[in-house]
C-alpha cells in the first residue's frame, strides 16, 4: 500500500532508524507537525502520503523515512481515540519473529505462538506487561490472524508490532473497518530474530485517557436492538389501527428485512451523542418511520417488477392483489410522516423536509426507469447513474440525515451526508449489477426491466453486438448465453463497472474527509464496508 | 537391476543427522556401490541445476535424504525430470530404503559429489501438486511475492529467493497442507506425514462469536495446559525420584543380613561374603 506506486522496488523510502533516540525524535517531530493541523482519523491511504510527503518537504533529511513516517503521523491520528479505549477492549498482536528463531519451546494453534514465557526472547515479559494492563495479546505468524481480526469489524482497537512490510497489508484492512490503530514497527525486515524498541512500545502500551471515551458502536448488538422495535405487537401499539388494512400493514412491517436503515439513522445517533444518546420513543418512532417509507416502496417496486417473492414469501400483491398492494403502499407511507409527527422531535420541520424530498426524489428516479422501460431503448451511461443515485441514495441520506438532525448537528454536517449518500447510494447500485453478471444469473443482466450500468457502457462501444446479444437473450438460446458470456467486449465492460464502484467507493470516503467528528468517520467508513461488502 | 543412488546431505543448515548420511555411505562402500553426494539438494535444485543433470535424467534412482515426499516434489517441480522415471525417494533412516540399497547393482562403483558453495541458506516452499487445490491463499498471504499464478492458473514458486529464512507461515495458511519447506523442523511441514494441528478453529470462533471472550478462553485455557504440563513434569520427577528411592530401599532389603558395622560407618573395610554365592556381599 503505502508509497508502492510511487517507489518501484528497493529500500527507498523503506528504512527505520536503528536508534530508539532517532525514533523518538521522528516522533516528536511528527507531533509538532501534527499540532499545526487537525488529523481526525481514519485518515486514507492518500492522506497518510500527503502528510508524509508534507513533512518530507519541512525535513528534506526524513526521505529514506517515507514509509515510517506514514506510519507515524497514522499513528499519531488516532492517538488520542485509542487513550480512550479501556485496556480490555484492546489487542496487542506481536510477530513470531521476535522469538527466539531455534530455541523457542512454544507450540502453535491457529492464531500463533502459545507463548510459555521462557525468557529466551523479548516475548515473554511483552505479555506479563501487557496482560496486566489488561490487553489480549497474540503472536501470530504472517498475516492470516490479523487480516482475520481486522476485517471481522468486532475489533475496538489493535497496537501491532511488525515489519513496515506487514504494515503494507493490514493498513488497508484496519481503514476500512475504521479500526483505531497504533504500528510499532520493527527494526529489521528478516522475519527472523527480529527486534523492536522497547521504549517506544512502552510509551504506547499504558496511554489511557477514560475521558476521551465515546463508547465503540456494536453494529451487530445494536441491530438486535432496533430490530425488537418492530415486534409486531410493539408495531400495532404505536401506529393503531384494528382493521384488516392496518394489519397487512403492520405485518409487511414486522416481518423481513434487514433493518439498515433505522440501524443507520440510530448508528449515527449514537456516534455524535456517545454515551448521552438515548433510546426513547421518540427514536423509536423515528426508525419506524423510516423502514414505513422503505418498506412501502419495496411494496410498489414489486408491483411495477412484477415480482413474485420478497424474503422467501409471496410479495404483497400476489398474496393480495395489485390493487389491494397499491393502497398498502400508500397507507405504510403515511404511517412514515405520522411517526414524525407524533415522535415529539424537536426539529421536526427539518426531518419532515429530509423525508419528503427523499420520497419525491426517490418517485422520480423510478419515473425515469418506467418511462426508459416503455421506450425500450438502452441508456446512456450517465442516465443510468442518474437513475441509481435518484432510486437508492435518498433511502441512505434520509437515515443518515434523521440521525444528524436528531442529534443537533449543523448544515456542514448535512452537505456532507448529502455527497457521501449520493456515492453511497450509486455504488451499492453498481454493485447490485455486476452481481447478475455471472453465468447463472445472466437472464437478469440482460432483462429489459432494470437499467444495467454494465450492458449501457458495453452498447456504448458496440451497439450491434449489444443488439444483436439482447436478441438472443429473449429467444433464450441457451447454448449461446455462454457464448456471449465469454465475450471480450463484455468483460470490459465489466472491467469498467468494477473500475467506477470503486471510483464511487473513494468518492464516498472523499467526502467524509473533513468531518470533524471521529466517531462519526470512523461510523461512516465502516458503514461503507460493511453496506458494499456485507 | 541397476539404479543409481544420490543421497542428499542438508548441510546447509541442514536437518538430517550427520550420523545417519555417514551410515548409509559407510554401508555403500563397504559393498563396493557407487553413489552420488550432494551436498544440499535444495540448494543445488535453485542455484545450479544444472550439476543435477544426472539426478533428472536418471530412469530409475534411489535418493536418500529429508523427507521423501519433500524430496519427490522438489525434484518434480523442477520441471527437468525425465518422464517414467522409476526414480524412488526414501528418508536416510528408512528401513526399506535401506534393505532395498543392499540388492542395487551399480555400473560405477565410484562416488561422485555435488557441490553446494552458495552462502545463501536455501529456504523456500516446494508445493506438493497431489495436494494443492490452487485456492491462492498462500499467494495473497506472502508478504515477499515468492508466489505467482500461471496462465493456466497454477499456483506456482516463482521468486524462492525472496523467501524469508525460517518463516514457514504460508505452510500453516494453506488448507490442503501442500507447502513444504523440506529445512522445517516439523511435520507435515517437511513433507513428513501427519496432520497440522488446528485446535479449537479459533479463527472461525473469531468470525462468529465475541472476540474479546474467544481470546480470553484461549488464554486461560493455555495457561491451565501449562500448568498441567508443569504438573505432569513435576509428577514424572516425583515419580521418578519415588522409584530412586524404592530402588535404594530394595537394594538394601537385598543386603546381606550381616551384622558387621560396614552398614553404618563406611571406613570399615568389613570384607564380608554373602553367605549363598562366597562373593563380596556388596552391604556397603
Amino acid at each position: 500500500m503505502i508509497l508502492r506506486k510511487d517507489i518501484p522496488s528497493g529500500d527507498l523510502g523503506n528504512s527505520l532508524p536503528q536508534s530508539p533516540e532517532k525514533l523518538k525524535q521522528i516522533r516528536d517531530l511528527i507531533r509538532d507537525y501534527a499540532a499545526e493541523r487537525e488529523l481526525i482519523p481514519p485518515l486514507q491511504e492518500e492522506e497518510v502520503i500527503f502528510h508524509s510527503g508534507e513533512l518530507i518537504k519541512k525535513h528534506p533529511e526524513l526521505f529514506l523515512y517515507q514509509k515510517l513516517l506514514a506510519v507515524m503521523i497514522n499513528n499519531h491520528s488516532w492517538r488520542d481515540i485509542v487513550s480512550g479505549i479501556p485496556f480490555n477492549r484492546r489487542i496487542l498482536l506481536l510477530p513470531k519473529c521476535i522469538a527466539h528463531s531455534t530455541d523457542c519451546p512454544a507450540e502453535f494453534d491457529e492464531l500463533g505462538l502459545l507463548c510459555e514465557q521462557c525468557g529466551r526472547c523479548d516475548i515473554g515479559g511483552i505479555l506479563t506487561r501487557a496482560e496486566e494492563l489488561g490487553y489480549h495479546a497474540l503472536v501470530s505468524e504472517g498475516t492470516t490472524t490479523v487480516t482475520t481480526l481486522l476485517t471481522s469489524g468486532k475489533v475496538e482497537c489493535v497496537i501491532g508490532v511488525g515489519c513496515l512490510h506487514s504494515f503494507e497489508r493490514s493498513f488497508p484492512l484496519a481503514v476500512k473497518e475504521g479500526v483505531p490503530s497504533i504500528a510499532i514497527p520493527l527494526y529489521n525486515n528478516d522475519c527472523k530474530d527480529s527486534k523492536l524498541d522497547h521504549i517506544w512500545l512502552d510509551e504506547v502500551l499504558p496511554v489511557r485517557k477514560e475521558s476521551n471515551w465515546r463508547g465503540w458502536i456494536n453494529i451487530d448488538s445494536l441491530r438486535s436492538e432496533v430490530k425488537a422495535w418492530f415486534d409486531k405487537e410493539k408495531l400495532g401499539a404505536i401506529l393503531g389501527g384494528e382493521d384488516e388494512s392496518s394489519q397487512i400493514s403492520i405485518n409487511w412491517l414486522a416481518e423481513g428485512g434487514k433493518r439498515w436503515r433505522p440501524l443507520i439513522m440510530v448508528a449515527v445517533y449514537k456516534a455524535l451523542m456517545g454515551t448521552e444518546a438515548k433510546m426513547d420513543e421518540c427514536i423509536q418512532k423515528l426508525a419506524v418511520s423510516i423502514e414505513s417509507f422503505h418498506k412501502a416502496s419495496l411494496v410498489h417496486d414489486d408491483i411495477v417488477d412484477d415480482d413474485d417473492e420478497r424474503y422467501d414469501k409471496p410479495t404483497l400483491h400476489k398474496q393480495y392483489d395489485t390493487s389491494v398492494a397499491i393502497n398498502i403502499g400508500d397507507l405504510i407511507l403515511g404511517y412514515g410522516y405520522q411517526m414524525i409527527a407524533e415522535s415529539g422531535v424537536k426539529h421536526m420541520r427539518k426531518l419532515i423536509k429530509v423525508a419528503s424530498y427523499g420520497h419525491r426524489d426517490l418517485a422520480i428516479g423510478q419515473g425515469e426507469e418506467l418511462l426508459w422501460r416503455k421506450n425500450k431503448q438502452l441508456l446512456s451511461v450517465e442516465k443510468i447513474i442518474n437513475i441509481f443515485s435518484l432510486k437508492t441514495s435518498p433511502a441512505f441520506e434520509v437515515a443518515l440525515q434523521f440521525g444528524a438532525i436528531i442529534s443537533e448537528a449543523g448544515d456542514e454536517l448535512a452537505e456532507v451526508i448529502k455527497a457521501y449518500s449520493s456515492a453511497l447510494g450509486i455504488a451499492y447500485q453498481i454493485k447490485d449489477d455486476l452481481e447478475d453478471f455471472n453465468l447463472a444469473n445472466l437472464d437478469n443482466a440482460f432483462n429489459t426491466i432494470q437499467p444495467s450500468l454494465v450492458t449501457a457502457i458495453v452498447n456504448r462501444e458496440h451497439p450491434e453486438k449489444m443488439e444483436a446479444w439482447f436478441k438472443d437473450f429473449q429467444k433464450g438460446n441457451g447454448a449461446k448465453k455462454k457464448e456471449i458470456w465469454q465475450q471480450p467486449e463484455l468483460r470490459e465492460g465489466i472491467k469498467e463497472a468494477e473500475q467506477m464502484l470503486e471510483d464511487y467507493k473513494l468518492m464516498a470516503l472523499k467526502s467524509i474527509k473533513d468531518l470533524k467528528s471521529p466517531a462519526l468517520k470512523i461510523l461512516l467508513t465502516r458503514l461503507l464496508n460493511k453496506i458494499l461488502n456485507g | 537391476m541397476t539404479k543409481k543412488i544420490f543421497i542428499c546431505g542438508c548441510e546447509k543448515d541442514g536437518k538430517i543427522e550427520k550420523k545417519s548420511v555417514d551410515r548409509l555411505i559407510q554401508s555403500l562402500e563397504e559393498k563396493n556401490i557407487g553413489y552420488t553426494y550432494i551436498e544440499d539438494l535444495c540448494g543445488s535444485v535453485l542455484k545450479s541445476p544444472d550439476d543435477l543433470e544426472s539426478l533428472y535424467t536418471a530412469e530409475d534412482a534411489l535418493v536418500f535424504g529429508c523427507q521423501s515426499r519433500a524430496m519427490k516434489h522438489l525434484i518434480d517441480n523442477s520441471g527437468r525430470k525425465v518422464e517414467d522415471s522409476k526414480t524412488e525417494y526414501f528418508h536416510v533412516d528408512d528401513e526399506d530404503g535401506q534393505k532395498l540399497v543392499q540388492t542395487v547393482k551399480t555400473d560405477n562403483p565410484k562416488a561422485l559429489k555435488i557441490k553446494y558453495s552458495d552462502e545463501w541458506k536455501p529456504w523456500y516452499p516446494v508445493i506438493d501438486y497431489e495436494r494443492c487445490n490452487g485456492c491462492r491463499k498462500c499467494l495473497n498471504f506472502c508478504l515477499f511475492s515468492v508466489y505467482s499464478v500461471e496462465d493456466d492458473g497454477s499456483v506456482v514458486v516463482s521468486a524462492s529467493a525472496n523467501c524469508k529464512d525460517m518463516c514457514p507461515a504460508c505452510a500453516r495458511v494453506c488448507p490442503q497442507n501442500a507447502i513444504i519447506f523440506p529445512k522445517h523442523q516439523e511435520s507435515p511441514i517437511d513433507g513428513g506425514e501427519g496432520e497440522m494441528q488446528t485446535g479449537d478453529n479459533v479463527l472461525e470462533q473469531i468470525q462468529n462469536d465475541d472476540v474479546y471472550s474467544v481470546l480470553s478462553a484461549r488464554r486461560s485455557n493455555f495457561k491451565t495446559s501449562l500448568l498441567k504440563k508443569e504438573q505432569i513434569k513435576m509428577a514424572e520427577e516425583e515419580k521418578r525420584a519415588c522409584c530412586a528411592g524404592a530402588e535404594k530401599e530394595e537394594k538394601k532389603e537385598e543386603a546381606c543380613d550381616c551384622d558387621c558395622d560396614c552398614k553404618t560407618d563406611e571406613s570399615v573395610d568389613c570384607g564380608c561374603k554373602d553367605e549363598k554365592s562366597e562373593k563380596d556381599c556388596g552391604c556397603k
